[in-house]
């Protein structure tokens, strides 16, 4: 593990709070990403077996 | 005369529920084929080495050590076998919990292949444990401050709910139906209780690492590590869903004849799941970094470049391709990617209690025996068997004949 004293925790944390931020920041666009594309259908139910 | 009738009507049952309707020599000869037999030698010779290691000890059939006390009966049995075996919950929870009843047609399978994996986790543990009789001494003691005592509660705990789940197919299959009756309305129940067991324990799995800071690689070890396991028991439990299912699809092809599950409008959905899943895991391994302060170790020496290989090949990129396959709708994308997954979190647990543990030491280094191998191995066939022998019985794929 790295030596830690006072100071090195502030940068710690301010990796920290920058990673947290990068990180929702990257999943509004990733989320975006993933729910695009085709439409997809209903799933776990076959076509056929939606009709009456 | 009402005795011989008795013993026909149980020779009748045993021919029909047992040996499919065949008769015993019909039965073998149709399955004993060479791959059979040649996994039933393996299995054999595990159980021996099981054998020679209760008479001889741990010592003599294993390369454990003061210095390295877990091996891979721990690291590969245990502690992946369990997170493996997490889709019982995972999809257990989505469906009675969450009311995703698209997924009812995978519950069960995944929920056996829970069954099966703790059994088996159970049995690496106690082969590694020794003296079986003693484990009875946790339900007897107190041992509250100790993460190992709550790991033994809840696989115990866990475990009786897996079999009571699991019975709801075996009843019907014994056509006890008020039994199976009572068993399927408190499903919901044991449901709740399953998420509950398994979300306590697959994170202390990970607790018993707390204690080993100075043992543990930095890129691995973090204070929040059981947040980690927790996280990552429900990518394996997604993936081992996807990887059995389309298993079972192939080689089970019959049984889901006539049924109206769309298997790849499943695997889609559960792809862009395990995506936002291991995206976020992603994420939280590189956080429990920056604050182990351990960014310095990134990309240095063999654990620093050994890490990388795990985050990028094994997280990162399964991610990429999970949330490109569900979004473009491509299946194989999606299997191939839980497939990368599950090696992943096998690698990752491996990689915590066996091959970055202990990174100080340079000589008389763990390498596994190949009594250890030999075990590890055996338990796995042993878990495919059981797997193929209920589900070629019991309604797991597929409804009943009769309810067809």
């Amino acid at each position: 593990m790295g030596e830690q004293d006072f100071l090195s925790g502030y940068s710690a944390k301010i990796l920290e709070y920058g990673l947290a931020v990068t990180y929702l920041v990257l999943f509004v666009l990733f989320w975006r990403y993933v729910q695009g594309g085709p439409k997809a259908k209903q799933p776990g139910t076959a076509p056929e077996a939606r009709k009456p | 005369m009402a005795n011989a009738e008795t013993a026909a009507a149980v020779q009748g049952w045993i021919r029909e529920k047992i040996f499919l309707g065949e008769t015993v020599g019909d039965y073998l000869k149709e399955r004993l084929t060479a791959p059979i037999i040649a996994s039933m030698v393996v299995v054999a010779g595990g159980l021996a080495v099981i054998a020679y290691r209760f008479y001889a000890g741990l010592g003599a059939a294993t390369n454990l050590s003061q210095n390295q006390p877990w091996g891979i009966w721990i690291g590969f049995d245990m502690m992946t076998g369990i997170c493996l075996a997490a889709g019982g919950f995972t999809i257990g929870a989505a469906v009675e919990i969450f009311g995703l009843e698209d997924y009812h047609a995978i519950e069960r399978p995944a929920i056996l292949t829970g069954f099966l994996g703790y059994i088996l986790a159970i049995i690496g543990l106690i082969v590694d444990l020794g003296k079986p009789w003693n484990m009875v001494q946790v339900t007897m003691r107190n041992g509250t401050q100790s993460v190992l005592f709550e790991v033994a509660w809840c696989v115990m705990c866990y475990t009786s709910v897996l079999a009571l789940e699991f019975a709801v197919p075996f009843f019907e299959w014994l056509g006890w139906k008020k039994v199976y009756e009572v068993l399927k309305k408190a499903l919901l129940g044991l449901t709740v209780l399953s998420v509950m067991f398994s979300t306590m324990h697959q994170s202390a799995l990970g607790s018993l690492f707390i204690i080993a800071p100075g043992r543990l690689h930095p890129l691995w070890y973090s204070e929040s590590i059981f947040v980690f396991f927790f996280v990552s028991a429900v990518i394996a439990g997604i993936s081992m869903v996807i990887v059995e299912s389309s298993i079972s699809h192939t080689v089970f092809a019959k049984q889901f004849q006539g049924q109206h599950v769309d298997a790849d409008a499943l695997t889609l959905g559960l792809g862009k799941a395990g995506a936002v899943v291991m995206f976020a895991y992603f994420f939280l391994k590189l956080q429990g970094v920056v604050d182990n302060h351990a960014v310095e170790f990134i990309g240095k020496g063999f654990y620093g470049k050994w890490w990388l290989v795990e985050m990028l090949g094994f997280v990162l990129f399964p991610t990429m391709l999970y949330a490109w396959g569900a979004r473009n709708r491509r299946v194989k994308a999606v299997r191939w990617a839980a497939g990368i997954a599950v090696l992943g979190i096998i690698l990752n647990r491996l990689n915590i209690s066996v091959i970055a543990f202990n990174y100080k030491l340079t000589e008389n280094r763990y390498y596994p025996s190949w009594m250890e191998v030999l075990v590890s191995v055996s338990l796995v066939i042993i878990g495919v068997f059981a797997f193929r022998w209920i589900v070629h019985r019991m309604p797991v794929l597929h409804p009943l004949a009769d309810e067809n």
